[in-house]
């Protein structure tokens, strides 16, 4: 008999400090990462504190470790901020859906994230870069408010490096330091300046909601995408992500189980409760 | 298993309660405490209230506990240990009975059990709800806040009873629907006489107010209506109608303790509370109280429908009972219907 609520202790393998008030956190389990799909979360804990929901954010190809990345902000987050390399965290997971990359093979791909919401687009545009020959042209657009609240800074130029993959980072207008050499703008309006086109290509999308909303409307009528090549993910507040404890429904949806990826399409289908 | 239908005097049923209590049966029925009716634990028949129509609380607890432990843990240097919670809750009340709860509290338990085993099985719930042995009375009067009916069950259903007692001039018949239920009252069958289906009264032809899949048509179709927001302006949110509901199964999961130990549980929730749903952006999908009424709504009405192929409410009416601004459920899917 199982109880599905028990967690496994996983080691902290490597903290970054990612800006004033983010971190991403490596872990292990047994010396190595576990199975999961890009999109696909988990329940995270420094145990006395209480539980948190994040996405991972490594590729699940990369199999040293498998990482999140969190801002502090709560009582559970806090706790998890507190720990140190080589402390424990209380892991439950993987849950929900995953990026589908079989319909995204031999097709150009363009992922765009804002502030902590590129997170989960990292996982999944890691994922494709270790398989880069699988996909046509990539294009990674990030943007956050300001330079200081841009996670992966230290990365960037890794991403860079593969052939016909372009990198453009943004941040809000006001939130440029003097030295800034990366576009300003807010992510849609960059996005609707770039050369994309909606034929043979998938879009992955993940931010605040407000960035979301704007970011659909340029693809879906400046760019032509089609309603199901625009990949998102829900971020709704969970608790169990077993499908039980009954905060995440969207209509019938229960985002835990049914999502946390949907389809422009398919968001299109749910009630405006999210 | 096909029912089988047994008679059973007044007197031998209060002989048949106090056997089992007697064999270490832990019997749980509607009982006069704390100044109203409550469902709890009886150590002789008389203290079983079997007049009123609905104990203040179903026995939803006895199924998903108001705090329920999923786990222990403790540091002791830098490592930390944890002990599963199931282990407490694995094997025991394996002799329990709910006796002379009402058909409506007996529906809640196997709509219940769909949602705690859809895809993951929580075994907290499956192993608290194997070990219920089921012993229900037929409703003869039902009061205003009642719908059972309404919602496919009716004051006379033995949908998940393992025995659906009815009461007849000075006796009552038995309708035992399950082994569990033929296991329980074996050991003392000569205080039962077996009986044909035919001598058991036939159930009443209960009126509907109004049809259930209207009111789910309505929700169908209308997710954002000026009804929602205007009807609950008077929700003051207090979650009274989820807390008392036999079928509300949402739930919180909270870390308690101290710098060496504690455990980590969950506690019933409720939808009508903001916090419910805030995201730590401080964005929050439902704002005002008539979006979390909406979702009550919609869970019980649509949500569940389509996705377990039952309604998420067994007509029970406590939610309006207990309301303190009065909000009658039964009105409410009623105007909905009407709407439709």
């Amino acid at each position: 008999m199982e109880n599905i609520y028990l967690p496994k202790l996983a080691e902290i393998k490597e903290i970054i400090q990612e800006t004033a008030d983010t971190k991403t956190i490596r872990l292990t389990i047994d010396g190595g990462s576990i199975d999961f799909l890009p999109g696909q979360f988990g329940e995270f804990s420094f145990i006395g504190e209480g539980e948190s929901t994040f996405g991972f954010s490594s590729s699940p190809l990369r199999k040293e470790y498998f990482e999140f990345s969190f801002r502090s902000s709560g009582r559970a987050t806090t706790g998890i901020n507190s720990l140190n390399q080589g402390d424990k965290i209380a892991f439950r997971g993987p849950y929900g859906n995953y990026f589908d990359t079989s319909k995204m093979k031999g097709k150009d791909l363009v992922f765009v994230g804002g502030g902590i919401g590129m997170a989960p687009v990292k996982s999944i545009m890691e994922y494709c870069l270790d398989e880069r020959d699988d996909y046509g042209k990539i294009t990674i657009l990030y943007g956050a408010r300001s330079v200081g609240d841009l996670l992966y800074k230290g990365i960037f130029d890794e991403w860079k490096k593969y052939k016909n993959t372009e990198v453009i980072i943004t941040v809000d207008p006001g939130g440029e330091t003097p030295d800034w050499t990366g576009k300003v703008g807010f992510v849609p309006t960059v996005l609707e300046q770039l050369p994309l086109k909606g034929e043979n290509s998938v879009a992955i999308v993940c931010g605040p909601p407000i960035m979301i909303k704007f970011a659909l409307k340029s693809l879906e009528e400046k760019m032509g995408f089609d309603k199901s090549n625009i990949i998102t993910t829900l971020e709704n507040r969970m608790k169990c992500g077993l499908g039980k404890c009954g905060r995440c429904n969207v209509g019938s949806v229960y985002v835990c189980k049914d999502g946390p990826v949907f389809t422009a399409k398919e968001l299109e289908s749910l009630p405006n409760d999210f | 298993m096909e029912e089988k239908y047994f008679e059973i005097s007044a007197e031998n049923l209060k002989k048949f309660v106090d056997s089992i209590i007697a064999d270490n049966f832990e019997v749980i029925a509607p009982t006069d405490k704390d100044g109203g009716t409550f469902y709890g634990k009886i150590s002789r028949f008389e203290e079983a209230n079997l007049d009123i129509l609905l104990p203040k609380m179903s026995y939803k607890e006895y199924l998903l506990p108001k705090t329920e432990t999923l786990l222990e843990y403790s540091f002791s240097g830098v490592d930390t240990e944890i002990k599963d919670g199931l282990e407490a809750v694995a094997g025991a009340n394996e002799k329990r009975v709910i006796f002379g709860g009402r058909p409506c509290d007996a529906g809640a338990g196997p709509i219940m059990e769909k949602v705690f085993n859809w895809d993951y099985k929580d075994e907290f719930f499956n192993e608290r709800f194997k070990n219920l042995t089921i012993v229900s009375i037929a409703c003869e009067k039902p009061d205003n806040y009642c719908f059972c009916t309404e919602m496919q069950l009716s004051p006379e259903s033995s949908y998940g009873s393992d025995i659906l007692l009815k009461k007849a001039e000075g006796k009552y018949f038995a309708v035992v629907t399950s082994e569990k239920g033929l296991n329980l009252i074996e050991p003392y069958i000569n205080l039962f006489k077996e009986t044909a289906k035919a001598q058991v009264p036939a159930d009443k032809d209960w009126k509907k107010l109004f049809e259930i899949e209207r009111t789910k048509s309505f929700l169908d179709k209308n997710f954002e209506h000026n009804y929602f927001q205007d009807r609950f302006l008077s929700c003051i949110g207090c979650g009274v109608c989820t807390y008392t509901c036999p079928t509300c199964h949402c739930f919180d999961i909270q870390d308690e303790g101290n710098l060496k130990e504690g455990r980590r549980i969950r506690n019933w929730d409720s939808c009508q509370f903001g916090v419910f749903t805030l995201h730590t952006s401080g964005h929050n999908p439902r704002v005002t109280q008539g979006d979390r009424y909406r979702q009550r709504l919609m869970h019980k009405f649509k949500i569940y429908s389509e996705k377990f192929d039952k309604y998420l409410c067994v007509g029970c009416g406590r939610c309006s009972r207990n309301c303190p601004e009065d909000i009658d459920i039964k009105e409410v899917a009623k105007d909905l219907a009407d709407m439709a």
